[in-house]
């Protein structure tokens, strides 16, 4: 039997398709069904065109000029146009005349087999994505957002600044008396800066007419290069920068670097925590892997310290106020973290005078305590700020631009410098060992801090000048921590106090329900039963450490399960709008 | 004679008495805690699931009814009381699961709010019909990623734990959890037990 070739390659490429079609899944009656209407239109407008199209240029309404002999066994050979060799044995052979064919399928069965073939094709290649991308196309190639000016930002809505909303009742209590200041709630003044219009494509600017700006921007800035004033202002922000070419350098190296934004000292009497590997190592190094360390120690830090690895309870002590100052400053978890720990320094081992000789050779005291330099380079780096904030000044007089706004030669220089005292600061916490043991309660109910051997806590200050810059420094005398849970709760006051000018915690702002005051022993009643453990837990909302509530320290087991994280999240955020108001990096 | 044993037994008595007093106030210490966890999941799988059910919608109605306060604490207390007074009503056994079940659901009905955002909140209200199972849905996806993260962790040794062994892990975790992140022990607790002892397969 002979069969034509043109038969034989539609019936092997209609096989071709529908197995691709079957492998690919689309021969799934469920995968059928779900199509998009517009995927059956197009696979059937591609058979139409295509198939047709193939039809015709390939003249297949015509016999096949070739054809396929298939053998089941000897028979006689038509010897004209056979193009394989005589053998007996063969299966197939090829062989050429529109006589030898037996087998041909009809023309328009061909056309049919042939938009068959086209419309799997299409099917096989579309699907629902490949509609909906088209679909999409002619808006993507009309858009692009980087070239977009941004939307404008809403106005500031204060009444929605979580940090306004407890401001109603601290207003209220600053109107009747209670409160001496309205700390965090007072009216912020707000600049009002010039907004420079939008330069790049608007949302609803057609594209040719966005094109002709950018046609006309450049027309004007190469007409622009033949300006005289243009060479002359570049020329006088050369001889600016060349007259001031260190701070220019040490700019450039400040960012690269990443040179220390601020630098802070807190010299405390307390021994180091970590005294050995201290004993073999210059006391720099040691401070430069306490630096490298406090990042990993910030990582992930526990809400308390529930174990401190020294026996000596002044070493115990000194982990602590590790453990807080990370806490108060430089927890991620909380609200806006305030500082860099690796610009913190803690001066272990300090005289208990520290404050005092700071403030009368403070450049020598800081030589001996190895942080002169430290400050020095962050004064540096300020000082080459301000240079270069006052050479874009001068640019911008010259190109008679605002020079609020000038060229920004450095990007940094162009915003307001922070003073000196913001940047740099000391502290000195000087724990009396010698003070009496015997303390009162840590916190009166209604007041705010601690309270210990009666009088209240009293910050000190001293005032001393380094490089011609005028700083306080902040001086606290407290008595050894007490053991345990009250030692931590009793220095998270005194650092607050400490660092944070007028920082106070009490009732108001505390997340302790206003109405319980009375109520700290029927808690104590309530969680003393065993049952409903989960639900009367609840109840430990009410009953803030930092307020007191000493009869909590006699029940280690609910301090397992007390809720730190809510008082002490308050504590830390509210302290924290406190510091920085005073405190910060350039 | 007689008169020393008297006050003997008065002073072994007061002696007993105070020893029970303080272990009774201490209700929080680790054996405690953990024999409480363990109670809590065995009430979950014994009683069936029409009666949790029952609770659970009992305790719904009074949070969102008599039990609305502007003080927590307030609210607390009244659910305690309504939850006491709704497993009064059994006897024996059943009593002390339906307590232990009932201490779960307030628990977790009180943590809704720190497991699911506001945002999220209205982001559910808008894409489904039925609000409330919408909440569920998500919510029982908070306590799986819990219970998956506890899975993970070396608190859980490997193979399957029983009783006092996984209370006892759950217990350690939620420990680890609350000293580190901002959730209470007794939510992220409650949220387990829930998880596990409503959960049709093994941990």
């Amino acid at each position: 039997m002979s069969i034509g070739a043109k038969t034989v390659t539609s019936v092997m490429l209609l096989v071709l398709a529908l197995s691709i079609a079957s492998s690919r899944d689309r021969l799934r009656a469920d995968y059928l069904a779900q199509l998009d209407p517009w995927v059956a239109f197009l696979a059937g407008l591609l058979a139409v065109i295509a198939g047709t199209a193939v039809f015709r240029f390939w003249r297949l309404w015509d016999r096949s000029e070739f054809y396929l002999r298939f053998f089941g066994s000897r028979s006689r050979w038509v010897t004209d146009g056979s193009l394989a060799p005589r053998r007996s044995r063969e299966v197939v052979t090829l062989g050429r005349g529109a006589k030898g064919i037996t087998l041909e399928l009809p023309g328009p069965v061909q056309q049919l087999i042939y938009l068959a073939i086209f419309f799997w094709v299409g099917l096989i290649t579309l699907d629902n994505r490949a509609i909906s991308l088209l679909a999409d196309y002619p808006r993507k190639i009309s858009q692009s957002s980087a070239n977009y000016c941004p939307d404008q930002p809403s106005p500031d809505d204060s009444a929605k600044d979580p940090t306004k909303q407890g401001c109603a009742l601290i207003r209220r209590a600053y109107q009747l008396g209670y409160a001496d200041s309205l700390g965090s709630c007072a009216e912020e003044e707000k600049d009002d800066e010039a907004v420079e219009p939008c330069r790049l494509r608007q949302a609803d600017e057609p594209y040719l007419h966005y094109a002709w700006r950018l046609l006309v921007d450049r027309g004007r800035s190469v007409i622009d290069i033949a300006n005289p004033g243009r060479w002359r202002d570049l020329g006088g922000g050369f001889e600016d920068e060349w007259n001031d070419l260190d701070s220019v350098l040490w700019t450039r190296y400040d960012a690269v670097a990443a040179t220390p934004r601020s630098s802070h000292h807190l010299f405390t009497t307390l021994p180091a925590p970590r005294p050995l590997f201290r004993l073999f190592l210059p006391d720099y190094v040691a401070r430069q892997i306490d630096r490298v360390g406090c990042i990993k120690r910030a990582s992930r830090m526990p809400h308390r310290l529930t174990r401190s690895s020294r026996q000596d309870p002044t070493l115990a002590a000194s982990e602590v106020v590790e453990h807080v100052l990370d806490q108060l400053l430089f927890n991620p978890i909380y609200q806006t973290v305030v500082g860099f720990c690796r610009e913190y320094t803690i001066h272990w081992n300090a005289p208990s005078d520290a404050c005092a000789r700071l403030a009368q050779h403070p450049e020598q005291f800081l030589a001996e305590a190895g942080a002169l330099d430290n400050v020095r380079e962050v004064l540096a780096r300020r000082h080459h700020r301000l240079v270069m904030s006052k050479i874009a000044a001068r640019a911008a007089e010259r190109a008679g631009q605002d020079p609020g706004q000038g060229r920004d030669i450095d990007r940094e220089s162009s915003r307001k410098l922070p003073p000196a005292q913001r940047i740099v600061s000391f502290q000195c916490l000087v724990v009396d060992r010698d003070r009496a043991e015997k303390r009162a309660p840590i916190a009166e109910r209604d007041q705010g801090g601690p309270r210990q051997n009666g009088p209240r806590l009293a910050v000190g200050e001293h005032e001393l000048v380094v490089d011609g810059h005028e700083f306080q420094a902040r001086e606290l005398h407290v008595p050894s921590p007490s053991a345990g849970e009250r030692g931590q709760i009793e220095l998270y006051h005194q650092l607050a106090m400490l660092l944070a000018r007028g920082f106070r915690y009490g009732r108001l702002v505390s997340r302790e329900s206003v109405a319980t005051g009375e109520t700290s022993e029927h808690i104590a009643n309530v969680l003393a039963q065993p049952s409903y453990l989960f639900t009367k837990l609840e109840l430990l909302r009410d009953a803030d450490l930092f307020l007191g509530h000493e009869w909590i320290d006699g029940r280690p087991d609910l301090l397992d399960v007390y809720p730190y994280h809510l008082h002490l999240n308050n504590f830390v955020n509210l302290f924290r709008q406190y510091y920085q108001r005073e405190r910060g990096r350039l | 004679m007689k008169r020393a044993g008297v006050i003997c037994l008065l002073s072994l008595a007061i002696v007993c008495g105070a020893t029970a007093l303080a272990g009774a106030q201490n209700v929080y210490q680790r054996d405690q805690r953990v024999q409480y966890i363990a109670e809590a999941i065995e009430a979950l799988h014994t009683v069936d699931k029409k009666t949790i059910a029952d609770i659970y919608s009992y305790l719904y109605v009074a949070e969102r009814n008599q039990c609305q306060a502007p003080l927590r604490s307030l609210k607390v207390e009244c659910l305690l009381v309504a939850a006491r007074r709704n497993c009064e009503q059994r006897r024996g056994e059943q009593r002390k699961h339906c307590h232990r079940i009932s201490d779960v659901i307030v628990s977790n009905r009180l943590s809704e709010r720190y497991f699911i955002s506001r945002s999220t909140r209205y982001r559910i209200m808008q894409e489904h019909k039925d609000y409330r199972s919408g909440l569920l849905g998500e919510l029982q996806r908070r306590y799986a990623a819990l219970v998956t993260e506890l899975r993970l962790s070396t608190h859980l040794a490997e193979g399957k734990l029983r009783g006092p062994q996984l209370a006892s892990a759950i217990d350690e975790y939620c420990l680890n959890v609350s000293g580190t992140r901002k959730l209470s022990w007794q939510h992220c607790t409650a949220a387990v037990i829930w998880f596990i002892g409503t959960s049709p397969s093994d941990l």
